[in-house]
């Protein structure tokens, strides 16, 4: 899976640096000083992940809890996410990785103590400015937050912080259904594994290297049997002729993995791209039914539908969950101002 | 045109022979054409390829729409054998020493091989080995052109041939005695690559492009030629063959060249996205009261913003009593909605 491993030299006897070393023991190991000093030193294309993937394990330095975009999850409450991982071993030809960093190779980093004190730290502070709200962290900015669990093992980690935190709550946001670290943990209420599904057929149009939604909905219904609570984000949502029909179909499908009154929340956003992710789309996957599509630069410079099409396209599926029993305080827009004008 | 670059005459001179090409008088010595493409002998190295590339495309941009890199290289890969030929994905640089952070990515279909563009000659197996962290393959010059065909914004493309491997470390003046004297053989088997790439799938796209645009019933200008081949790329990923569509009625259609075209973008666009003939409709529906009273009345082109820009003239009391009527009429309400995506059932 991967090509070459590189380790920054002081974590070379790090036990989680030998144990993954010995899952791949065919990969070439460098030891370099920081991870800097290879990663993002050129300007490694996107797609090159699919022949010569590269793997950095070190330690994230800097903020290692920044605070989340606007309209990022359920409104009034303050959103973080922390920084444990860059980068995703599934190639969704959507995804704003392509154009984020000058690499698609993986970058993990071990240091969950520092990030842990961090979190502690944020909480700490956000108790003192904005008393008794919720605080969320997000573990899956910039990469998938189950895809590699087996390989990290970070999982207990948060899992025993979180339990300290109970006014806070950790989303692990995912497409993965790697599940078999977190059923070793015993359920938290505040810790959500979150999934992001589309109908069938655009997860195998778009989705590329994903697992397909009939698993994704085996593995949150097996979550949710065994007692985790379960987020779900249909998001992106990419528009087809078959829209309303396709999303009928996909809610269907869902509610009999998990019933709605059980799901935590639903989170709606339409596909939307910077200008530089658009350009990356238009290059990496030139071929892409994608880019048929009209797109037009939106409020924030970023590339979206026009604004009729997404709220068109969001207020038909959220009639559509309302439909089925979905109570309309858990469904929110994410990166949409409904009442934008 | 094509334009096509060669380090070395050694190693174009199949295509010189074969395309008929001729000297061309210009001010740095190299340059070849025919009626279909340049030809560019640049030297060997970064600071020659990349000076002889940024003038030809300098004195000759209107005519040249892509470039072809092509020429020898050595494998950094054992995986590369002598004699291989390999189109190129990414072109990498080091220049004395150091990386160049930028790096460009070929045009071509699906490449799976990077090349670094070394500063000076890169002999030692340690050299190589230093280099292997980054690319498969090295030369002298294609990040340069690269660079330069960037800098114009033409798409680039490159074909390399293994002239030496990791098996095969001589000293350089040995290699280079090789190299000149297999030239012949390398340009040979780089031509029969170039003439066998030729993509007949963008030729057809072409001739129907053309059939469009040098057609005199449409006049269109840059952005609308610019939108016509976008169009047209988008009815192709849906798998809609314009030449099955029917715009006989729009030949029909008395008006001027300029007018048919931005009516055949309309209609090519309506194909492509319905769901934004059906939003032009709504909107078309909510200011119809606007518009019979002579109000030239446009919106955001983006549909972004819910505003309404009314043009009318005003020549006597009576207009004023039209337009007065006319925006009784029209209802803000209504057209507000469509920008709340409220458009019933598409």
């Amino acid at each position: 899976m991967f090509e070459s491993i590189y380790i920054e030299t002081h974590l070379s006897s790090h036990p989680k640096v030998l144990e993954i070393l010995q899952k791949y023991p065919h990969s070439i190991i460098h030891k370099i000083a920081k991870i800097e000093d290879v990663f993002q030193r050129v300007k490694k294309p996107y797609l090159q992940k699919r022949t010569n993937l590269n793997l950095f394990l070190g330690e994230k330095k800097g903020q290692l809890v920044k605070p989340a975009p606007p309209a990022y999850g359920l409104s009034g409450e303050p959103h973080f996410y922390f920084v444990h991982a860059y980068n995703c071993i599934y190639e969704c030809n959507y995804c704003y990785l392509q154009g984020y960093f000058h690499s698609p190779d993986i970058v993990l980093y071990l240091n969950h103590d520092q990030i842990a004190e961090e979190i502690k730290n944020v909480v700490a502070e956000n108790r003192i400015k904005c008393p008794g709200t919720k605080i969320w962290f997000h573990a899956g900015e910039y990469s998938d937050s189950l895809a590699l669990t087996s390989l990290t093992g970070e999982l207990s980690y948060y899992f025993k912080l979180f339990k300290d935190l109970p006014d806070c709550f950790l989303e692990l946001r995912t497409k993965s259904i790697n599940i078999r670290d977190l059923l070793k943990e015993k359920p938290l209420l505040n810790i959500i594994t979150s999934f992001s599904l589309s109908p069938e057929k655009n997860c195998k149009e778009n989705d590329l290297k994903t697992p397909s939604l009939k698993k994704r909905l085996i593995a949150i219904e097996e979550l949710h049997l065994n007692g985790f609570p379960i987020g779900i984000h249909f998001d992106p949502i990419i528009y087809d002729n078959d829209l309303v029909y396709s999303y009928e179909q996909l809610i269907d499908q869902l509610v009999l993995s998990i019933p709605a009154e059980s799901i935590r929340y639903i989170s709606l956003g339409v596909v939307r791209f910077t200008s530089e992710v658009y350009q990356q789309v238009k290059k990496n996957y030139p071929d892409s039914q994608l880019l048929a599509q009209e797109f037009v630069k939106s409020f924030d410079n970023k590339i979206r539908y026009s604004k009729p099409m997404r709220l068109w396209i969001l207020s038909k599926i959220k009639q559509l969950l309302i439909d089925r029993n979905m109570d309309p305080l858990k469904i929110y827009l994410c990166m949409e101002d409904e009442d934008h004008d | 045109m094509k334009l096509l670059i060669f380090a070395h005459k050694g190693e174009a001179q199949a295509f010189i022979h074969f395309y008929k090409l001729q000297p061309v008088d210009y001010f740095v010595s190299g340059l070849f054409r025919n009626d279909q493409m340049y030809l560019l002998i640049s030297g060997e190295g970064s600071q020659s390829s990349s000076e002889k590339t940024i003038s030809v495309l300098a004195s000759f941009n209107q005519e040249i729409f892509e470039i072809y890199n092509i020429g020898i290289a050595g494998s950094l890969n054992s995986n590369f054998k002598k004699m291989d030929l390999i189109w190129i994905r990414t072109a990498y640089a080091h220049h004395a020493e150091k990386l160049e952070f930028k790096s460009f990515t070929s045009n071509s279909s699906s490449p799976k091989v990077d090349c670094i563009s070394a500063f000076a000659r890169i002999i030692s197996i340690e050299e190589r080995l230093k280099l292997s962290c980054f690319a498969d393959i090295v030369d002298r010059e294609l990040w340069s052109i690269a660079s330069a065909a960037n800098l114009y914004k033409k798409p680039f493309h490159s074909i390399k041939i293994i002239s030496d491997d990791l098996s095969q470390i001589n000293n350089k003046y040995e290699i280079c005695q090789l190299i000149k004297d297999e030239a012949p053989l390398f340009s040979e088997l780089l031509l029969a690559e170039f003439k066998s790439s030729l993509n007949l799938q963008d030729k057809k796209m072409k001739v129907i492009e053309n059939s469009f645009l040098s057609n005199e019933a449409y006049y269109f200008t840059t952005t609308q030629k610019r939108k016509f081949i976008q169009l047209t790329n988008a009815l192709n990923l849906k798998n809609i063959n314009i030449e099955s569509l029917n715009f006989n009625d729009l030949i029909d259609l008395d008006c001027l060249p300029k007018e048919r075209s931005r009516l055949l973008l309309l209609e090519l666009n309506d194909i492509v996205n319905p769901f934004s003939k059906k939003i032009r409709q709504s909107i078309g529906k909510a200011i119809a009261p606007l518009e019979q009273a002579g109000i030239n009345a446009t919106v955001d082109p983006n549909l972004e913003q819910n505003y309404l820009h009314l043009t009318m003239k005003i020549q006597s009391e009576r207009d004023i009593d039209k337009i007065q009527a006319a925006l009784e009429l029209f209802s803000f309400t209504q057209f507000n909605k469509i920008f709340k995506g409220d458009l019933g059932d598409v």
